[in-house]
């Protein structure tokens, strides 16, 4: 670990929030990206990006020197959004139940559906959203590592310390994450658009 | 290879993690096989879709609003940190100090009782604090200690209670304060601390204390003797109160002086007034104290330097604070650290006064003469009878006193003992019944 990073460690197990800060600066932008992608809208990656960032500092007592700091953090924001989606999800489902004939219960039952429908993914206005929402309807155990794979570019190995998992697994997490999504895309070109434009 | 084991390998190829030989194998099979090459050209396609997804920036007051939660949190943080640290050290510190003080009442309690016990009472009593005293108390916090190199040989804590005098060789060194004592030094001479930096972590702290009860036949002399030297030395009288008392003699009340004085001498002086006061008159009760606060003090001054930096780094973030909400928790959070810091601050400016200024109490009680006293050529019969009866009854209960005095003393270790063999003896008494 480099001694400066080290040493932010350090003053940030004293409660120091400058240091903690310059510690998490380079990584704040990517833990903000992968909430992006599995939640899918900018209010909700900033709450739990921020709330996994918090919980980092809580807990960076218990943070192991012999660890890599980086994938100790997105591993906290990765699990992080995942608890958050299934809470807002069974959260959405439930005022879904609760307020079906207000203006306002409608709204959330469009929103609440919206994240589910394939019918989005089609009607988007560019490939790139179409991408963006693709991502979110594949399954979590897949999503998480196309995300950190194939979008935030990390390798197989750190992608396996991070989740605790045998390489292999992520592999193969990966290769079906890909492939639903390619199939998604594919659906929805014969949907709308068409893969390529 | 089949289309399946192609397409899944397809993979590996995009990421290129496979063998040159494998690489070859799988080109080949996309020339020959449409399906495999379009589902080539798709996952490529996916891939390249994904790596080319906008990062986006943070939402603008993203970190604004993450620095005030990390600040509360903060909070929570020290907290902890500060509770891990030292509950039972703080406990045990409250603890060890209440003891001393009791100890220490305690025991000026018994000095002074055993010395103006019997027929004796206080008729007057004028107390005065000197203000001079307080003064110098609040001033002299700078003061470096020159005496801890020179007693270093003395245990870490040394409680020696003697009903006689101090015995010689177990008293400090003295020297002055700033000749370095390499000849005469017990232990070896300790660098000088900077004068910006009040400890140095070799640094010993110890603090000196002595009581001493006298008897004297001219209790203003013996007083003044007393406080001139201490006074010459670098010492002041912290607190001196003078009373009398009635004593028969010969069949007639003599009005006598007594009293007790409490001195702050220089700590590398300790020894020159307790051996000069042993010989201003009849040493009835003699006793010294060392403690050693190195670790107490290193630690209070550890904590001090840890809120020091804490404090910089505040107002560093008070100077770059946004908003009103932020200066506001800055400052609140900068003034806890302010108490603190005066808080840690004073106690070892208090240490630092007590090591020092060694604390002396002594107790003056004015006697008249034996030789004067014995044998008043008027004395009757009854009159020499009942000065024999006072003397033995007063010898009786000095005795008790000093009974009471050693056996209280020895309590650390009698208790213990007592346990022991008590349990010994039940332990002993069940291997008996079982046999
Ligand atoms: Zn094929």
């Amino acid at each position: 670990m480099p001694d400066a990073e080290h040493e932010l460690i350090l003053k940030s197990q004293q409660g120091d929030v400058a240091a903690f800060e310059a510690l998490i600066k380079q990584h704040q932008v990517v833990a903000y990206n992968v909430a992006l992608r599995i939640l899918g809208n900018q209010e909700d990656a900033k709450d739990a990006a921020q709330e996994a960032l918090i919980k980092v500092f809580k807990n960076i007592s218990k943070f192991k020197a012999e660890a890599q700091f980086s994938t100790w953090l997105y591993r906290i924001v990765v699990n992080t959004c995942n608890d958050y989606l299934r809470k807002e999800r069974s959260r959405q489902h439930f005022s879904l139940d609760q307020e079906m004939e207000t203006s306002d219960g409608t709204l959330k039952r469009e929103v609440a559906d919206d994240r589910m429908a394939p019918e989005k993914v089609y009607e988007a206005n560019s490939l790139r959203e179409k991408v963006h929402l693709a991502i979110q309807r594949l399954p979590e155990q897949q999503r998480t590592v196309v995300i950190l794979r194939d979008i935030e570019g990390m390798s197989y190995e750190v992608i396996a310390s991070m989740l605790d998992l045998p390489v292999g697994t992520v592999k193969s997490r990966i290769n079906r994450g890909r492939d639903a999504l390619k199939q998604l895309l594919i659906d929805s070109r014969v949907n709308a658009y068409g893969l390529s434009g | 290879m089949t289309c399946d084991q192609i397409q899944e390998k397809m993979h590996d190829y995009l990421d290129g993690d496979l063998s040159s030989e494998m690489r070859a194998q799988i080109e080949a099979h996309l020339d020959d096989c449409p399906a495999c090459k379009e589902a080539y050209s798709d996952l490529k396609e996916v891939l390249q879709l994904l790596k080319e997804l906008p990062i986006e920036p943070l939402p603008e007051n993203f970190e604004a609003t993450l620095h005030e939660a990390l600040e509360r949190e903060s909070k929570a943080i020290r907290q902890t940190v500060q509770n891990k640290v030292s509950p039972l050290r703080q406990r045990f510190k409250k603890w060890q100090r209440g003891l001393s003080y009791a100890a220490a009442v305690f025991l000026v309690g018994v000095v002074g009782l055993s010395g103006m016990d019997g027929f004796s009472s206080l008729l007057q009593n004028q107390s005065k604090m000197s203000d001079e005293a307080t003064v110098e108390m609040a001033s002299d916090s700078g003061v470096r200690s020159g005496a801890p190199e020179l007693m270093a040989k003395s245990e870490d804590v040394n409680f020696s209670e003697s009903l006689s005098a101090v015995a010689p060789e177990e008293a400090p060194v003295d020297a002055p304060v700033d000749t370095p004592i390499v000849s005469t030094a017990l232990a070896p001479v300790e660098a000088p601390a900077k004068s910006d930096d009040p400890f140095t972590p070799q640094e010993i702290k110890r603090i000196y204390s002595g009581q001493v009860s006298l008897e004297v036949t001219a209790y203003d002399q013996a007083l003044n003797r007393v406080t001139k030297q201490v006074t010459d030395l670098g010492g002041y009288v912290e607190n001196q109160q003078t009373g009398t008392y009635n004593q028969i003699i010969g069949g007639k009340d003599v009005l006598l002086h007594e009293g007790f004085v409490v001195l702050r001498v220089p700590a590398e002086h300790f020894n020159t007034v307790m051996t000069s006061l042993a010989g201003q008159g009849k040493v009835l009760n003699t006793s010294q104290q060392t403690s050693d606060i190195t670790a107490e003090y290193r630690d209070t001054y550890q904590e001090l330097k840890n809120l020091q930096v804490r404090e910089a780094s505040l107002r560093e973030i008070m100077a770059k604070a946004a908003n009103v909400t932020e200066i506001i928790e800055v400052e609140r959070e900068l003034s806890r650290v302010r108490q603190e810091i005066n808080a840690y601050g004073s106690q070892l400016a208090g240490w630092d006064r007590m090591v020092a200024h060694s604390t002396i109490h002594v107790n003056i009680r004015e006697v008249r003469d034996t030789t004067s006293a014995v044998n008043p050529p008027q004395a009757g019969l009854f009159a020499r009878a009942r000065e024999a009866f006072v003397k033995t009854v007063n010898a009786i209960i000095e005795g008790f006193d000093r009974l009471f005095v050693a056996t209280v003393g020895a309590m650390p270790i009698v208790l213990p003992l007592l346990l022991v063999s008590v349990l010994g003896w039940f332990a002993y008494k069940r291997f008996l019944k079982r046999k």
